[in-house]
């Protein structure tokens, strides 16, 4: 059976390892805790911050495994085979990512008693209730997309042959689910034009969260390769990494012209050039998530090279995540606002007990999944 | 059908919390949660003080609600009558409705650990039994009415003319109008009213959501096609 001559966990290896465990099963037990006492008692969530730490997450690590669904075009749709070697790994950190958004929104809920209410109950006008389903299916997708990894390791190669014959159909849901999914979490916010400040509220929501979606899942994609070759100890193909960066600028380009465009179309000039907090919330989410790589993506010193691959990825996902916790903390809240209520929101020690937690498991999972599944496509030379 | 309406007069008011304590009674709220709120405002400086008292807090019964159009689950419904109803069955707490809502009505019950959403149901069940909601007929002064939408619009804007009270009814048209309307000596944006926008709340996000079949039609389509033609693309070069 193929497996892979890893290098064996150095020290420091085992140290961060430790740390993970550590980190999961502390996240463990405060989700446990929070499941026995609630809400009130484990959160610094509020009537009038009743979303925090956990949702503003979950939103930007929906983006982040767009990794899986972007990879998953490039290979099977567009039928672009160079980028064939990065596939595994973006649709295991797809699949990685997805589990984790579960995870913390069953916790999240008022009602985890409840959680599977969306799919007795529904309601066709709420982008809550077609992103639960969408999220549903496409954690299904993408456990039938890892699942050939896992059946190739198990030595199953009648049930790894049905999985490949289904590929292309899997893959279109897939993208089909993900294309929905992306743009409705634009949707929600378009539910609350009172609630979400004028730079970050936009009719072109959907279509901005799909659009900037795409492009961290080529960061992404960069981002999980680099680190994982290097744990690894093994070479990643550059040539295919400059690629996606190529590819990503001209995302980050439609993103900035629809964004900066809209805004300038709808009299929303003044916000930016206001010199408060918000502008200056604004223009770093722009300097990180967009016009860095929009520069460093297109020169070719970065593109050939590991170093200024991984660094512009790891700033266009922070911009990123920035962009989701912006649009929505950006706001305030309408009781705060006509002064009736006076109340902040940091998250409690648990909320970021809980949170980096499940980081942390899935860091595991996928230090796990590299280690014990056919995830590189040249383990057979070993 | 009659669409029921509540007309509140800021002017009538004299902050006795009747109000307050029916709505407890009747609906057992969980403690420290209320339904229905007095507020107090102060105008003017010491000896020169004018005090108002409102009803306040309290569900708007919105004709667009936001909360009915986000709900995950169709737990919020606006019924043909007016009210705005709950269904605590079929909540998940989601908490969406909170943020939805242009005035801060629903709050949870943070404390239990299996919490619902709170908010007052302009007592569906005794207006089915061709009662008052509580509150209404608890309040000694008539600052509460019931009755009419419509009507109460006319007796509204009869009590504003000719008086020195401001001339909007807040509820008119706010967020797309609303069944409660109130009327006040006192400019609302002093009173500190939210000003949510003349409109319903949630109009484009419904416009969005109603794309949705369609999108995901042209996106199978759209895929298929391109598939189709990069692996005709592909095959070709490969034949050569």
């Amino acid at each position: 059976m193929t497996t892979i001559a890893l290098k064996k966990p150095t020290a420091a290896g085992r140290v961060i390892l430790g740390i993970l465990i550590l980190l999961a099963v502390l996240g463990l037990a405060t989700g446990i805790y929070r499941l026995a006492v609630g809400l009130g008692a484990t959160t610094n969530l509020s009537d009038q911050y009743p979303w925090g730490l956990w949702l503003g997450f979950d939103f930007a690590l929906i983006a982040f495994g767009g990794a899986a669904f972007t990879m998953a075009a490039v290979v099977h749709i567009l039928n672009l085979r160079k980028y064939e070697p990065v596939l595994r790994l973006a649709v295991l950190t797809g699949f990685l990512s997805y589990v984790s958004v579960l995870i913390i929104l069953v916790i999240d809920l008022a009602r985890p008693d409840r959680f599977w209410g969306f799919l007795v109950f529904s309601n066709i006008h709420s982008p809550l209730y077609e992103v639960a389903w969408c999220i549903f299916l496409y954690t299904i997708v993408l456990a039938l997309e890892f699942a050939p990894l896992l059946f190739e390791r198990l030595n199953q190669p009648r049930i790894v042959r049905a999985l490949h014959a289904a590929v292309i159909p899997v893959a279109i849901a897939g993208v089909t689910l993900s294309t929905l999914h992306q743009s409705t979490l634009g949707t929600l916010y378009l539910a609350l034009p009172e609630r979400v400040h004028p730079l970050w509220w936009s009719s072109l929501m959907p279509l901005l969260f799909f659009v900037s979606a795409i492009g961290l899942g080529l960061s992404a994609t960069i981002l999980v390769t680099l680190i994982v070759r290097k744990v690894v100890g093994r070479e990643p193909e550059v040539g295919v990494l400059a690629g996606l960066a190529k590819a990503s600028v001209w995302v980050w380009v439609v993103y900035l012209v629809l964004r900066i465009g809209d805004l300038l179309l709808t009299g929303k000039a003044g916000y930016m050039f206001a010199f408060d907090t918000r502008s200056a919330l604004f223009w770093i989410e722009m300097l990180l998530m967009a016009i860095a790589p929009i520069i460093l993506y297109s020169m070719p010193q970065v593109q050939q090279n590991k170093s200024g691959l991984f660094w512009t990825s790891l700033v266009v996902t922070g911009g990123l995540f920035l962009n989701r916790f912006n649009t929505l903390f950006s706001g305030e809240p309408v009781l705060v606002r006509t002064g009736e209520v006076e109340i902040s929101y940091f998250p409690s020690w648990i909320e970021f007990a809980v949170q980096i937690g499940v980081l942390a498991a899935a860091a595991l999972a996928l230090y796990l999944a590299v280690r014990f599944l056919p995830v590189f496509p040249e383990a057979k030379e070993v | 059908m009659t669409k029921y309406g509540v007309l509140v007069d800021v002017g009538k008011c004299i902050g006795c919390h009747a109000c307050t304590a029916a709505c407890k009674v009747k609906n057992d709220t969980p403690e420290g949660i209320f339904w229905t709120k007095v507020r107090a405002y102060e105008r003017g400086t010491f000896p020169n003080v004018q005090v108002y008292t409102m009803p306040w807090g309290r569900c708007m019964h919105c004709e667009h609600p936001a909360c009915v159009s986000v709900c995950t689950v169709g737990a919020l419904q606006k019924t043909p009558s007016g009210p705005v109803v709950y269904d605590a069955q079929k909540c998940i707490g989601c908490r969406y409705c909170m943020v939805a809502c242009p005035f801060g009505v629903p709050k949870l019950n943070w404390d239990n650990p299996l919490p619902l959403i709170q908010k007052c149901t302009l007592c569906a069940d005794r207006l089915a039994a061709g009662l008052e909601p509580a509150c209404v007929s608890a309040c000694p002064t008539g600052a509460l009415k019931f009755g009419d939408r419509d009507a109460l619009l006319e007796e509204a804007r009869g009590r504003i003319k000719g008086s020195s009270y401001v001339n909007h009814i807040y509820g008119e048209n706010e967020a797309g109008g609303t069944s409660l309307l109130y009327i006040s000596p006192v400019p609302f944006e002093e009173l500190g009213f939210p000003m949510p926008a003349q409109e319903p709340i949630t109009r484009a996000s419904e416009i969005a959501m109603s794309i949705t079949p369609v999108t995901a039609v042209a996106a199978v389509a759209v895929l298929s096609g391109l598939y189709w033609v990069t692996k005709r693309r592909s095959k070709g070069v490969k034949e050569e």
